[in-house]
């Protein structure tokens, strides 16, 4: 039995130097106004420290586009200059670019894309945030959740002030309507390191069924239902403030998800001996964000973390791993604890919510799923 | 004619399969995996295609073998011009933000391969050259049609050896810049010696380390001493900055020049051990210049010794007069400013680094008066 290791997810040396300067700088993009109905540019959330860019394109459907993207320092796109160094990659919809040198701050790129022989140019600096927005990411970022949805989580872009956020976030309904009681409200605030990220529990006890709240107020969600997240990011950033900048998330609601995630129906992209290509994991099902980040480990045969940088894709989908050193020609095993949930806190040893009367002995002592590989040849 | 067929193919035989051997004899120790290499201070090839790298912050030396073993026997010139703006948009950063530390080519591919930093270059000047930064870690290649690649350095075959007794980082030079970065300034091969001068932490710091190769546990370490024209003084603090092995009468001689810009020749088989050995001094070729780079080339089936230099362009030495010069052992006078050997500026511009790039070419990093910076060839018959 192989013991559980910490992960730790370290950066190249000119990673380094850019990540003591990716904390106060944005992205910003200005997009000509034709073309922002079809794309959109986004720097990669899940990553600040070498700045992943994704290009989501609705042209996007190939890999041979994926691999015509490219991207150059400068005001204008270059005729006679090479572009920038980096690895592209697809993700269903979604391009990526992760530049072999970090970006550098206050410097203009230019993002290139020619496919089906039109070219598109877009802009973006880096440059400080404007006063008083406070740019949010919610996660699961997809677009349609399990009516037993647990969590979610907020990732700011900044420290917020506010201990206790709770009066600046509710779910409205289709209607608009304010639902109560919806979330659990916990003091302290589940705050992640310098009260960045928030995690924000559906109340449990509407969740699993039998509970009293659950027989009394019903479920917080219900399928084939739209609902929207609001947020308060003014008030949370600064409890002195007294306007409003509001954040609005809206998602469709499936049906309750109850199955435990499977790894058999996991799916695998392969990176080449020698390179430092990509290993992609793609998942049927949306896995649960925070978990991504701490619950899947890669190790060579000598049981030793391999160390590189992961990226995880979009709709938390997918799971991408750039290792620091090239892949070696030897065995390499993935190794996923068995608490990796999926949206409705599910994992790999129990469901969430379970009839304990009719259901089997679930749980126990975590343990591995593995799954072993070589490189391509 | 069959018979010559014969002997002619088995000729070939022999020749590659003698090239093999001391391929796989050079390389059997090499082993593949991440070249730690913190600094690309100087770079040269060696043997069988295979590079050498001084690093001066890890105080290494690295024979890497980069595959790059097809030959070329193109006499062909080449030209890459505004190579920063090309860099720079590789790297992801302005022309400014790209720093090239030294080149060499490969003598089998005519591949050139790039040190190169992303580094500020406003904090270069005109005392201060790219490795007083000490920060190259970024190997490129060109090949011959001008398309740039990185050569990764995670994975790759190679070998490293210490480089014993380097001085330690934390001193300052008069230029202002961190001593260790000197601790390696230039590499040479020559015959199984790999030849690395630069600053020992010892009381007379000039040294010159003399490894085997393939690298062994065994090293040699001489310091020098060199009297110093322009300076009208014997120095043992000043190291080599750059150094060509050359043969006369069957004996290997180092030339080499220092700063401000003393030109010495001693033979190889003065150099013993942890001995001391004071060099002949041939020549002052100038004050406020430093040398960067010595190589010999064919013109008209006749050697000559290229210098390049910070300040003064091209200079050119017939080796032949190299054996018969005297040693100069006083100060420059009044209204003197060159001194010794006989030798040509040749009327270039902005060269810094040099480099054969094939039989007929010498390969230059130049400054043109618009300011761009190419990479271009001059033809031996012109040089």
């Amino acid at each position: 039995m192989r013991s559980k290791k910490r992960i730790f997810f370290t950066c190249d040396t000119f990673s380094r130097l850019w990540k003591s300067v990716a904390g106060f700088l944005l992205c910003w993009l200005s997009i000509s106004p034709l073309l922002a109905q079809k794309w959109s540019i986004q720097r990669d959330s899940s990553s600040d420290d070498y700045m992943v860019i994704k290009v989501w394109s609705l042209f996007a459907e190939r890999s041979a586009e994926a691999a015509s993207l490219q991207v150059f320092p400068g005001d204008t796109i270059p005729k006679d200059l090479p572009p920038m160094l980096g690895s592209y990659w697809q993700d269903l919809d979604t391009l990526f670019f992760r530049p072999r040198f970090p970006y550098q701050g206050g410097q203009v790129y230019q993002l290139y894309l020619p496919p089906r022989n039109k070219v598109f140019s877009f802009q973006f600096n880096l440059a400080e945030p404007p006063e008083g927005s406070v740019p949010l990411q919610v996660y699961p970022s997809t677009d349609t959740i399990p009516a037993n949805q647990l969590k979610f989580y907020l990732a700011f872009r900044e420290a917020m002030a506010l201990q206790s956020p709770y009066h600046h976030i509710w779910l409205e309904d289709a209607n608009g309507s304010k639902l109560e009681n919806v979330f659990l409200e916990i003091d302290p605030a589940l705050w992640g390191p310098h009260q960045q990220r928030l995690t924000l529990w559906f109340e449990p006890g509407r969740i699993k069924r039998g509970l009293i709240p659950y027989l009394s107020q019903g479920p917080p969600l219900q399928a084939g239902n739209r609902y929207t997240l609001v947020v308060n990011t003014a008030g949370i950033r600064d409890p002195q403030r007294s306007d409003t900048l509001l954040f609005r998330h809206s998602f469709w609601v499936k049906a309750a998800d109850r199955q435990r995630p499977d790894i058999e129906t996991w799916t695998y992209s392969y990176p080449k001996v020698g390179s430092r290509d990509t290993f992609s994991i793609y998942f049927p099902e949306p896995m649960d964000y925070a978990l991504l980040r701490s619950d899947i480990f890669l190790n060579d045969p000598e049981n030793n973390l391999v160390r590189g940088q992961m990226i995880i894709g979009k709709e938390e989908r997918s799971y991408h791993f750039v290792p620091r050193q090239a892949w070696q020609e030897v065995e390499y095993r993935l190794m996923v604890s068995s608490f990796l949930e999926d949206l409705a806190a599910n994992n790999f040893a129990r469901l969430f919510d379970t009839d304990k009367a009719t259901s089997d002995k679930q749980g126990g002592k975590p343990f591995w799923l593995y799954h072993d590989f070589e490189p391509k040849r | 004619m069959k018979c010559l067929s014969l002997l002619f193919a088995s000729l070939c035989l022999m020749v590659s399969s003698l090239q093999a051997d001391s391929y796989s004899e050079l390389t059997k120790d090499f082993s593949f995996g991440k070249a730690d290499i913190q600094s690309m201070s100087v770079l040269t090839f060696g043997p069988e295609g295979l590079l050498f790298v001084g690093d001066a912050n890890a105080g290494k030396v690295f024979a890497i073998d980069l595959k790059d073993r097809v030959q070329n026997t193109s006499k062909e010139g080449f030209s890459l011009e505004n190579i920063e703006a090309k860099l720079a948009s590789l790297l992801g950063t302005t022309p400014q933000g790209v720093v090239i530390h030294d080149f060499a080519v490969n003598p089998i591919s005519q591949n050139i391969y790039l040190a190169v930093s992303r580094s500020d270059a406003t904090q270069l000047g005109f005392w201060k050259l790219p490795n007083d930064l000490g920060a190259a870690t970024i190997l490129l290649k060109i090949n011959p049609k001008g398309e740039i690649s990185e050569v990764s350095l995670d994975a790759i075959s190679f070998d490293s050896a210490e480089v014993p007794k380097l001085i330690e980082p934390g001193q300052q030079t008069w230029r202002k810049s961190d001593m260790r970065t000197e601790s390696i300034t230039d590499i040479a091969y020559a015959e199984g010696k790999l030849y690395v001068t630069g600053l020992s932490n010892e009381e007379f710091a000039s040294n010159l380390r003399i490894l085997d190769f393939p690298f062994t546990d065994k090293s040699q370490a001489s310091s020098l001493e060199v009297w110093h024209i322009a300076h009208g003084k014997s120095e043992t603090e000043a190291p080599i900055r750059t150094l060509l092995p050359y043969k006369f009468n069957g004996e290997t001689h180092i030339l080499a020049s220092y700063t401000c810009t003393p030109f010495v020749s001693f033979s190889v088989k003065d150099l013993e051990d942890g001995k001391h050995l004071k060099v002949k001094t041939l020549a002052e070729f100038g004050f406020s210049n430093m040398p960067i780079d010595i190589i010999r080339y064919r013109r008209d089936d006749k050697d000559y010794i290229l210098m390049s230099n910070t300040s003064k362009a091209l200079i050119k030495i017939d080796p032949n007069d190299i054996p018969d010069a005297e040693n100069i052992e006083r100060k420059l006078e009044d209204g003197e400013y060159t001194v010794g050997l006989e030798h040509d500026v040749l009327s270039r511009v902005g060269i810094t680094h040099i480099d054969n790039y094939n039989s007929e070419n010498v390969l230059v990093l130049q400054r043109m008066p618009n300011g761009l910076l190419n990479l271009r060839t001059y033809a031996n018959g012109w040089l």
